[in-house]
């Protein structure tokens, strides 16, 4: 039975996956424009070198068989050459740059778990009470700002003013570090305010959710049980009533994923921060079109094959869940 | 008649709640502020009128930017722009998704499964990426941004629509009509569609919010009009033009909020509004 869910569950990454290169595909020949004027930036090409870039590039072959070398080389990881860091291959601008994106976005999405779930069971252990409001007008506040509006203020009060945190980059350019440990702190200092960032944009969400969930579950008897048997009170409300709130804030994290992604690259922008984000930005900015479509290529990876790992904890999780 | 009396119903049960009263309290003056931009507005903001990088003052109550702009004058006549955007974007996505979930959950079977597998994959596609990717082959622009803003933009409300319309779809006066020989098409839109429509007009209403927040983002990402400034707009350019690093707070400030008060009175309008149709469907 598990087997079957793991197949079908998989044929579903797969087809997402699939619909994302499809789209990598067309847009660009759906679009206005010619690839071959594209490439050349606005230079004015002959009839003759655009004739043969059309032929170098394979533009000339049936959609098909176009489709099918893109897939191949896709597959082999070959995303062909960044206009922008020319020539350098689009792989391995995205290899530089994805291990800092998955440290600021693992981080944080740990982060807003843990404070969501705080600040969720405290607003439902006390609902209706002052307590209560406070918190979720403060996370009201917050989901209604923009992210990148949010980052920009903290960059100015905590990296500009108090100085507090460095103006951009994961590392000290050129330092030498006299233990491992400071080389930790060093990154641990560049990484702070994206984290922080990313993390004030979405522990509100798991935070309203889990309120909601555990106000419900917080009204069934087996809590007055619990009570009544004279359990401690954080007993009561961290092993009874929270827990059995959990589930809907893990469906949830699959989508704060694909959210903090987005996120991701307001805050590397904003912070200078060289992970994915940052080079969509700068490949958006300077018209990279084979490392912009790299990049949602990569992004979409990360965001499916997290799906992927929640459902499977999903399962996990919810012993009533047998597929 | 009926009608009357059942909006003057809702309109003192919606009264009741304080944040309701308050969204819609800025919503409308926001509306004002917008329409009535050229009279309310100190300055003309396509002008130089001060010094760069003026702070507050009486004669600039939000001072100016790196140009000479009056900061608040900008400001008031940004918001046309976001919230043009914001309300068309919304109005194409309330459609579109209204479409797509009626249809999808009154016909089912194999038009349902497409729908929704289409859906899936809009859905979890990573949205920021994927409307990068289709804004910078456009180009930079408010159509632009309404369009890749749309074409993301649907899927959540006919998700939400297409599970409203199951359950309305077995109910018996949808049977009754059925019976009496209306067409799908006819169904759809006299049966169906009138009990579901306070869900839609709620979810509607978060759109805008959605819409507003991710018009600003794009265009603070500069893939906005230069010439229509929106708040995101003149984001971009402060930070391009290094506002905060001159300490220019006056110019960051304003537009973020206003944003940010805009999209939370949305919030508050479209919950209240879900929760009165959720209410009375309760009841029954």
């Amino acid at each position: 039975m598990t087997a079957y869910w793991l197949i079908r569950r998989l044929t579903s990454s797969i087809l997402v996956l699939f619909a994302a290169l499809v789209i990598n595909f067309a847009i660009p020949r759906l679009m206005p424009g010619n690839p071959v004027d594209r490439f050349a930036g606005g230079v004015k090409l002959t009839l003759e070198a655009r004739q043969a870039l059309m032929e170098r590039f394979g533009l000339n072959a049936p959609v098909w068989e176009q489709f099918w070398r893109y897939l191949t080389n896709v597959l082999r990881g070959d995303f062909g050459l960044s206009f922008y860091y020319f020539p350098k291959p689009v792989w391995d601008a995205m290899m530089e740059a994805l291990p800092w994106t998955l440290l600021i976005l693992i981080t944080s999405l740990v982060l807003q778990v843990i404070i969501g779930y705080l600040l969720g069971a405290t607003a439902a252990w006390k609902a209706g009470t002052r307590t209560d409001s406070i918190l979720q007008t403060i996370s009201l506040a917050i989901l209604s700002a923009p992210l990148f509006w949010v980052a920009m203020v903290l960059f100015y009060v905590f990296s500009f003013q108090l100085g507090w945190f460095p103006f951009g980059g994961a590392y000290t350019a050129g330092a030498s570090y006299d233990t491992f440990a400071d080389q930790i702190l060093d990154v641990a200092r560049h990484a702070a305010l994206p984290i922080i960032s990313l993390t004030i944009a979405q522990y509100a969400v798991y935070q309203l959710i889990l309120r909601n969930t555990m106000v419900a579950v917080l009204k069934k008897q087996y809590i007055l049980t619990a009570e009544a048997k004279g359990l401690a009170e954080s007993q009561v409300k961290h092993r009874h009533a929270a827990r059995n709130a959990l589930l809907p804030m893990v469906t949830f994290l699959a989508l704060s994923l694909a959210v903090s992604i987005g996120g991701s690259v307001y805050v590397e922008s904003i912070f200078s921060y060289p992970g994915i984000g940052k080079l969509i930005y700068d490949s958006v900015m300077s018209r990279d079109y084979p490392l912009l479509q790299g990049c949602f290529f990569m992004f979409s990876l990360v965001v499916i094959v997290g799906n992927f790992v929640v459902d499977i904890a999903y399962l996990c999780l919810d012993p009533r869940i047998r597929y | 008649m009926l009608k009357k009396r059942r909006l003057a119903e809702f309109w003192q049960i919606y009264s009741q709640r304080q944040s309701a009263v308050f969204g819609l309290a800025v919503v409308a003056s926001f509306a004002v502020a917008v329409i009535l931009a050229p009279l309310i507005a100190p300055y003309d903001p396509g002008q130089k009128v001060g010094a760069a990088f003026e702070a507050p003052s009486w004669k600039h109550l939000m001072g100016t930017n790196d140009i000479g702009v009056d900061v608040l004058s900008e400001l008031i006549f940004a918001g046309r722009i976001s919230l043009t955007v914001g309300i068309i974007a919304a109005g194409i996505i309330t459609l579109a998704g209204s479409a797509v979930g009626i249809v999808s959950g009154y016909l089912g079977g194999v038009v349902d499964e497409v729908l929704m597998r289409i859906t899936d994959i809009v859905l979890t596609l990573p949205r920021l990426p994927l409307m990068l990717v289709m804004a910078a082959y456009l180009g930079a622009g408010m159509w632009t941004i309404i369009f890749v803003i749309s074409v993301v933009g649907w899927t959540s409300l006919a998700r939400q629509v297409r599970s409203q319309v199951l359950s309305v779809r077995e109910s018996t006066f949808v049977e009754a009509a059925r019976a009496i020989g209306a067409g799908n098409a006819h169904i759809m839109v006299n049966s169906i569609l009138p009990n579901i429509g306070g869900i839609i007009i709620a979810n509607g209403v978060m759109e805008i919010m959605f819409a507003i927040l991710t018009e600003a983002g794009l265009s603070f990402l500069g893939l906005g009009d230069p010439t229509h400034k929106s708040w995101g707009v003149m984001l971009y350019f402060a930070q391009i033009q290094g506002a905060f690093l001159r300490g220019a707070w006056w110019w960051i400030l304003p537009p973020g909020l206003c944003i940010a008060l805009f999209s939370c009175a949305c919030n508050f309008i479209g919950t209240a509004v879900n929760d009165l149709f959720g209410l009375k469907l309760g009841k029954r």
